[in-house]
């Protein structure tokens, strides 16, 4: 109760400190103060678009940040198999890993439009991160397990489940971490510059067209609220698989 | 299955480890390698499972190569995050896999009934030992390689866990290590020098 009270007291200081700045900058295009932005987000609150703009980006993001997840871990595991296939692997990744968010939008755009863009882009931003850090974890297994394993000729899937997945899970739990919110930072720039409709992305760039700063924040709230809750949720889920968890470890 | 060690000798860079060990352990017998810290008992015993290789000599098993071992390593290698009756489990395909109930029913010779609802990183390093040695005899391993499988026992367990041995080896051959001969009259012994 404390540590909460301690936060929220945090945030309050740090809201204290947004309106003042609004205060002495006075200008709301420059600066909407947080009574301006909580208003322009009372307005958005009741209109069907901004619902729809929310769940289908909500959609888009998470399938794009599963789907990356699910490749990095796949090609991870396959690098991890052989050492001829991570060299073979490790080019393209490293090279997926280094381009600009903005070219990927570009070169998106032209070869599968932009209504998916939002999708494509977060898988991109998100598979690297997952494969280096699968294959991290994989790596790190210990040898003297897995030498156990060998000598008992233990299944494949127990040695996944009880050697491999124990070692991997630190590591994609960092993944998901960090993952999910650049899933949602890569996503929403996607859909700024790509503007498919009906879209978070699409509702900044509105918003700015006509200078109206107070629901750009109003937007940012709503991103940032998402991704924080998202980002929580995927912890939660993941924790779930924690290896002896069933025994309270 | 009768194991032969023919000459076997190891060294690690310019120090060796085994000179000119030879030994036989006919079927369903058993031997135990005795000898001082760093006379090469795990080396010697790495060989026979394949995980290192002999500078000369050989290991030989007579008929044909056994397609497992039954092993109880130097360290216990269990996984700590699951039950004495998970680690049991694991190593076994579906097919085949003792019954839970004869899996239970061996844990029970060797561990308390409450601990079979613990984590293994919860047990003392003796009921882990204790558990290593379950988990060999229950294997479906030809051939049964045990490191110092007593270490860490006080007297009534060590005995519980020879007797426990004796119960499951089914004729298999058995070699295990030990510092010396104390708990352990009436096994042949090969005793390696220091080099």
């Amino acid at each position: 109760m404390r540590a909460f009270l301690k936060k929220l007291l945090i945030i309050l200081f740090w809201l204290a400190v947004w309106q003042l700045l609004s205060l002495a900058v006075h200008n709301v295009i420059l600066l909407s103060g947080p009574f301006e932005t909580l208003k322009a987000l009372w307005a958005l609150l009741p209109t069907k678009d901004f619902w729809i703009s929310v769940a289908t980006s909500l959609a888009r993001i998470l399938a794009g940040f599963l789907a990356g997840s699910a490749v990095g871990i796949l090609l991870a595991s396959l690098s991890a198999s052989s050492r001829l296939a991570e060299e073979v692997l490790n080019v393209p990744v490293t090279v997926v890993k280094a381009i600009p968010v903005a070219s990927f939008v570009i070169m998106v755009i032209i070869w599968a439009g932009n209504v998916m863009l939002s999708f494509w882009i977060s898988l991109l931003v998100v598979f690297p991160t997952a494969y280096f850090n699968t294959l991290q974890g994989i790596r790190s297994a210990d040898p003297r397990m897995l030498e156990m394993a060998k000598v008992y000729q233990m299944p494949f899937f127990s040695k996944v489940r009880r050697i491999y997945f124990p070692s991997v899970f630190p590591f994609l739990r960092t993944a998901v971490q960090v993952g999910v919110g650049m899933a949602w930072k890569s996503g929403v720039a996607a859909e700024l510059i790509g503007q498919p409709l009906r879209s978070l992305g699409n509702g900044l760039y509105q918003s700015k067209i006509f200078l109206a700063t107070d629901q750009v924040l109003a937007w940012t709230v709503v991103i940032v609220l998402l991704s924080w809750g998202t980002e929580k949720l995927f912890l939660w889920l993941f924790g779930l698989l924690r290896p002896g968890r069933k025994y309270g470890l | 299955m009768k194991i032969l060690a023919l000459n076997v000798s190891k060294s690690f860079g310019e120090q060796p480890v085994l000179r000119d060990v030879s030994f036989t352990v006919p079927e369903g017998g058993t031997l135990v390698l005795t000898g001082d810290s760093g006379s090469g008992k795990t080396t010697l015993l790495r060989i026979l499972l394949g995980l290192e290789r002999s500078d000369s000599g050989e290991i030989r098993f007579e008929e044909r190569a056994p397609e497992s071992f039954g092993v109880v390593f130097q360290e216990d290698r269990l996984v700590e995050t699951a039950s004495a009756m998970e680690n049991v489990r694991m190593i076994h395909k579906k097919s085949g896999r003792p019954s839970d109930d004869e899996i239970r029913a061996a844990l029970l010779e060797l561990l308390p009934e409450e601990s079979l609802k613990l984590p293994v990183s919860q047990f003392s390093g003796g009921m882990k030992r204790r558990l290593a040695v379950v988990r060999a005899m229950l294997s479906r391993g030809e051939v049964l390689v045990m490191d110092e499988p007593l270490s860490g026992l006080d007297e009534e367990n060590r005995e519980k866990v020879l007797a426990f041995i004796r119960k499951h080896q089914l004729n298999r051959p058995l070699i295990l290590t030990a510092h010396d001969m104390d708990d352990l009259t009436g096994y042949e012994e090969y005793r390696i020098p220091v080099l």
